[in-house]
């Protein structure tokens, strides 16, 4: 359809009547939309979860698919074309706002809801409920997270997900939309602000002259215009010895990207690894210099969240020591570079120049965005005050195109040896790779290690006890932990939270990537587990590794020394 | 009880910031309330209807403290220091919770220090506020003269019109801290009059009958295991009640190094809805399941048997879970909940 | 004024006793000025318990296996188990700890009358103190004791003490992990089954009863499992006492952690007769169960131990 970003507003939850979470738990990963969702169910919004888990509000919804992992195309192509067979969808929208329509009409006939059921494993009668309610809503807010796009098919499960959303018309109009829930705060301002390797600020492409031309008055130097390589791509050239040095700001790849030993070899065959961080992560200890970043109460700027609206950050306390902005330590390294341009006195200088050269942010201010309580883009000459909700008229390609695509299982898939489907999960006493969140006693309390979940019945198979200690494996990585028992997770698979450090699920796991985004896998991949001795206690990671459990990593044993 | 009539309250809370440290419910540039010391001179009108939304509690029983210090060989109990303060323009449901809070925390020490260099000002509410049932769980509205040292209640008047206010010397330190004022007796009718406002009060509050069924319910035991655990499905245990509650008092510690070997002991507050709050070392939990630590919550709150220990309900009805709570099962909505469980 | 800060004490003497399971002797730091009340002899009974300071590890409640004795030495059994009791284990002899207490109510006064004491595993810890200050009184209990294996038959020492001086039946689960390391000379110098929990008891009812009392500490399912075998076998549910566990911070009524309904564990426990603790766990039911039966299955997994 055309952007990345929510198409509607938080606030639109509160007008649909009917929801869609789609491969998400927002009470867990996005918690204050989690309660918008819950808020509107208790008066009277219907709730459609799927989701392979049956999360919190799978418990609370009126329908829950619980489709196996990857198979999210062949569920959506089955609804599209139950859709069409029984002619629920919006044949007005279809034809004055989409084009296409029917060669996805006669591509989704081979998805017959039989079929479907049979490779989703949900029952027929369920994804026929789902989609009468869907297309018959008025208004149906579909929201959707990393179950959708954390796969090697991420791109077209989005696909086959705007499919289902055009043909019943459910964009552009208030409390509808198709919304991806952000991992991270502010990763909508790092995307905005072309932290993409395709994209210049406001997703302006380094193709097209104009743009280059326009970056390189404002900037007074010569723009690229070749798209630079993802993080992924970055590890594979580091290993090829093509790439050479990496400055990362807040970030820890070790923990957070997929097949940890590989990243760690990667970043360890750089030449300058230079860390920006507030602690001594998992990265930072492969780091050649350090630097020490201000946190966000520390200084000032702007972030945007989900539904593409600035906020003002403002700075409550002076940071200690060295520390200091990211602003500020780029500019301190342009000035030694020699390099102009760099020379704003302020935060503020630096968001005016973001309003010059990003047409999407062209009507914000400091002080607009302060009296607005933030602005909502695209705010332009057009939409001084932003805009809640995109594609009202017209889509930025004028007409919204559907897009026959193909059913194909995840990477790696579980077979005798490794009879589990893993999927990476997140928890919500943790954020992030828990560098800063496991620091708190009672978060640290509330879940202290790395627990895999499983269903009971697996567990009795496997002749395992809630809390057992257990080894988990896959063809890339070993790791132990305890293993817990849940409902949550239906038999066969089984999932391990993303945020420690000590049971890092991204030593399992397939850096298999979408071709087109390079996002990889991480919500499914094959694994065994084995159980431990009873009475053993799990050895974190870094014991593991000294112990050349893992061969695949050699280690200078004291940098995984814990304290 | 000596009663005596006052024109403007800001001038009794000027006459108090000679000797004390004032605090007041002062609007931050959001519009939410918090706890703030008023200067001797400020002139800013007190505001009757702002409520700050976090509770006092946290000016007695702190949020994290140190409670002693190990030096390698020693333990020293470090004890916190008050200088004496004044809380201006307490509401009758915080003033309850306080009362309670006095009486569990009577022999703590470090409560103790904080809280006998306070003098607590009452003020009389005149109508029910958002969320708030203070006089279906009898804590308000009007406020209790046993359990404060001032008690400010409006003289009678048309809507918005000035009036006076009567200030009721409630304890020996409240008539102490205004001796030297000069403030003129009350007429022999404020009493009557304070009656009538109460029950005009009173009739502002809208109907409470699901605040009585579910305590009936709850005590009846009459809400099945299945009810609760659906309930549970919308605690996402962020312990926000917990926080804002005036009256939940739990807390956890943590040892916290310090330079040369020293090592503090901190206390930080807690919440029974956290599925780690009774988990012991070896894993096993008597309270593992989310239904069960909903229910203790509200069992605690409205139930007979601690009602009976602790001399009333835990709750005062100032509905503050009913605003923070992000799954919809605040008090209002967790009891309309229970009554039709 | 309560005092949460730690009197200093030194831990003098360890040994393993048992597989993870360590027996551990403090004394008072410095006694010139009088005992702390956490060593003194005159303060603590058999049944109650203390806070034991790890410093920069924390604070966790651990039964009195031996009262203080006239130097204010005491001993606490103690498993491996979390972070604090990890730290414990690496605890060399003469450094200094913390210790507050005694805390809790104790065992009634059985002077006097005839006692059976049942325990499980670590459930032996708590009711040590009692069995010895009975066999003070000319008193002395019959115990019946049963572990998992013969690695869990734990305080060896004092069992051996006992064997002289009380009736003293012993039982593993598993009979075959015996070496026949460990000595029995009650019941025919036979270890009995641990799984035949109510054979057992019947028969020790049928050699050694009737029982004025029961004493019993394990594990809850099993503490559960003795109250209602005994009640079946004619023992009243008044006569009937157990020691419960809980996560505690305080010791002293305040944190709130040690509940179970309206009574906190660290103050109105954790010694409770078997009626009483009944009623309290049919409140934290939320249905009402029939009256006549007393469920504890919801209450199950807890084990003396605490860390």
């Amino acid at each position: 359809m055309g952007s990345g970003a929510m198409t509607n507003s938080i606030v639109d939850i509160s007008k649909a009547d009917v929801i869609v979470i789609f491969g998400c738990d927002p009470t867990e990963s996005h918690s204050i939309i989690g309660s918008e969702i819950m808020k509107a169910k208790e008066k009277g919004a219907l709730l459609l979860v799927v989701d392979p888990r049956r999360t919190r509000l799978a418990k609370m919804a009126d329908v829950h698919l619980q489709l196996r992992v990857g198979t999210n195309i062949a569920l959506l192509n089955g609804l599209v074309n139950t859709i069409f067979e029984n002619g629920w969808e919006n044949k007005k929208f279809l034809e004055e706002r989409c084009e296409h329509a029917d060669r996805v009409r006669k591509h989704v006939k081979d998805y017959p809801l039989d079929k479907v059921a049979d490779i989703t494993g949900v029952p027929m009668d369920q994804l026929k409920q789902f989609a009468r309610i869907y297309s018959k809503a008025r208004a149906a807010f579909l929201a959707y997270g990393m179950g959708v796009t954390q796969f090697v098919s991420g791109t077209n499960n989005v696909l086959a997900l705007s499919n289902l959303v055009l043909s019943c018309g459910h964009v552009g109009r208030p409390g509808t939309g198709m919304n991806p829930l952000r991992g991270q705060n502010n990763v909508q301002g790092a995307c905005d602000m072309g932290c993409l390797p395709g994209d210049l600020p406001g997703y302006q492409s380094p193709n097209d002259p104009n743009v280059r031309a326009k970056f390189e008055r404002a900037w007074g130097t010569p723009v690229a215009d070749q798209p630079g390589i993802t993080s992924m791509n970055m590890n594979e050239l580091a290993l090829e010895g093509k790439f050479n040095a990496l400055m990362i700001f807040g970030e820890d790849p070790v923990v957070t990207d997929p097949d940890q030993n590989r990243v760690a070899r990667a970043l360890r065959s750089m030449d300058c690894l230079v860390v920006v961080e507030m602690v001594m992560t998992e990265t930072a200890k492969l780091a050649d210099v350090i630097l020490p970043a201000a946190s966000f109460a520390e200084k000032g700027g702007t972030f945007t969240n989900c539904e593409r609206r600035v906020q003002r950050v403002n700075q409550a306390v002076n940071p200690p020591g060295e520390c200091m902005g990211e602003w500020q330590m780029l500019q301190a390294l342009a000035k030694r570079f020699g390099t102009p341009g760099f020379d704003w006195e302020t935060h503020e200088d630096v968001f005016n120049e973001i309003t010059e050269v990003t047409p999407n942010y062209s009507q914000m201010s400091y002080q607009r965005l302060d009296e607005a309580n933030g602005l909502q883009w695209p705010c332009t000459s057009h939409h001084p005050d932003g805009n809640s909700v995109l594609h009202k008229r017209s889509f930025p390609l004028g007409k919204a195109r559907l897009m026959p695509v193909h059913y194909l299982p995840p990477e790696e898939n579980p077979d005798d040896d490794y009879p589990f489907y893993l999927t990476t999960i997140r928890l919500h006493f943790h954020y992030g790779c828990g560098s800063m969140t496991r620091k708190s006693p009672i978060l640290e309390r509330e879940s202290p290690e790395g627990l895999l979940f499983m269903n009971p019945r697996d567990g009795a198979n496997q002749g395992l006890f809630n809390f057992a200690p257990v080894g988990v494996r896959s063809r890339r990585g070993y790791l132990e932990t305890r293993v817990q028992f849940t409902d949550q997770v239906p038999p066969g698979l089984v999932s391990l939270p993303y945020h420690f450090s000590d049971t890092p699920s991204n030593q399992l796991t397939n850096d298999a990537q979408d071709p087109t985004t390079g996002m990889p896998e991480l919500k499914a991949c094959a694994v065994r587990v084995e159980p431990l001795a009873r009475d053993m206690r799990p050895r974190p990671i870094q014991i593991l590794r000294n112990e050349n459990y893992e061969p695949a990593v050699e280690e200078a044993g004291a940098d995984y020394v814990r304290i | 009880m000596y009663v005596y009539e006052l024109e403007r309250l800001e001038h009794l809370r000027n006459w108090l910031t000679l000797k004390n440290e004032v605090l007041r419910p002062i609007a931050d540039e959001s519009g939410n309330g918090h706890w703030g010391v008023v200067k001797h001179g400020d002139v800013v009108p007190f505001d009757m209807d702002l409520r700050p939304d976090m509770s006092p509690k946290g000016l007695f029983f702190a949020e994290r403290e140190t409670v002693m210090k190990f030096d390698g060989t020693l333990f020293r109990e470090t004890l916190p220091e008050q200088k004496p303060q004044v809380l201006f323009g307490l509401k009758a449901c915080d003033l309850t919770a306080i009362a309670y809070q006095d009486n569990h925390f009577k022999d703590d020490p470090y409560y103790q220090a904080r809280r006998k260099n306070t003098l607590l000002i009452g003020i009389d509410c005149q109508e029910a506020c958002e969320n708030g049932f203070c006089a279906s769980v009898d804590a308000g509205p009007h406020v209790d003269t046993d359990i404060a040292d001032l008690v400010v209640t409006p003289m009678p008047h048309m809507a918005d019109d000035e009036h006076g206010w009567w200030v009721i010397c409630a304890s020996p330190e409240g008539q102490a801290a205004i001796a030297g004022l000069g403030l003129a007796p009350a007429d022999p009718g404020w009493e009557n009059w304070r009656d009538m406002a109460r029950r005009h009060a009173e009739a502002t509050f809208p109907k409470d009958t699901h605040i009585i069924n579910g305590i009936q319910r709850i005590n009846g035991r009459a809400v099945p295991d299945e009810a609760w655990e659906r309930f549970a499905h919308q605690c996402i245990s962020c312990s926000g009640c917990s926080m804002m509650c005036p009256t939940c008092s739990c807390y956890a510690t943590r040892d916290v190094p310090e330079a040369e070997g020293v090592i503090a002991r901190e206390r930080i507050w807690d919440s029974c809805l956290m599925v780690g709050f009774q988990k012991e070392a070896s894993g096993a939990n008597p309270a593992a399941e989310a239904g069960k630590r909903v229910y203790r919550y509200w069992y605690h709150k409205f139930s007979d048997d601690v009602a009976a220990r602790a001399g009333r309900y835990m709750c005062v009805g100032c509905g503050r879970c009913e605003a923070t709570c992000p799954g919809m099962i605040g008090v209002h909505s967790i009891m309309e909940k229970i009554a039709n469980a | 004024m309560l005092s949460l800060t730690p009197d200093a004490i030194r831990l003098v003497e360890f040994y393993e006793d048992g597989d993870d399971v360590g027996h551990f002797t403090f004394e008072p730091v410095d006694a010139t000025k009088g005992f702390p009340d956490v060593c003194n002899p005159e303060k603590v009974e058999p049944g109650q318990f203390f806070m034991l300071s790890i410093p920069g590890k924390g604070e966790a409640a651990f039964t009195y296996t031996h009262t203080p004795d006239e130097n204010g030495r005491f001993v606490a059994l103690i498993r491996n188990i979390g972070c604090l009791t990890r730290q414990l284990f690496k605890t060399e002899v003469g450094s200094i700890l913390g210790g507050r207490g005694p805390m809790g109510k104790g065992w009634p006064d059985f002077k006097g009358q005839n006692v059976l004491v049942v325990a499980g595993g670590l459930g032996l810890a708590p009711v040590a103190a009692e069995i010895y200050s009975l066999i003070e009184k000319e008193s002395a209990p019959t115990v019946y004791f049963a572990a998992r294996n013969e690695s869990m038959l734990v305080l060896r020492n004092e069992r051996d003490d006992w064997m002289d001086k009380c009736d003293l039946y012993q039982a593993v689960d598993d009979l075959d992990s015996l070496t026949g390391k460990s000595t029995v000379k009650t019941n025919g110098g036979q270890f009995m089954h641990g799984r035949k929990l109510a054979d057992n008891l019947a028969q020790i009812l049928e050699e050694k009863g009737p029982f004025d009392h029961v004493i019993t500490c394990g594990p809850e399912g099993m503490m559960e499992a003795v109250c209602k075998i005994m009640m079946g076998l004619g023992q009243s549910a008044d006569s009937l006492w157990l020691s419960l566990e809980r996560r505690m911070h305080c010791g002293v009524g305040l944190c709130g952690h040690c509940y179970v309904a309206e009574d906190l564990v660290c103050v109105d426990g954790p010694t409770y007769r078997w009626d009483q603790l009944g009623e309290l766990v049919v409140k934290e039911k939320a249905i009402k169960p029939p009256a006549e039966t007393v469920d504890m299955t919801t209450h199950t997994r807890r084990t003396r131990q605490s860390a």
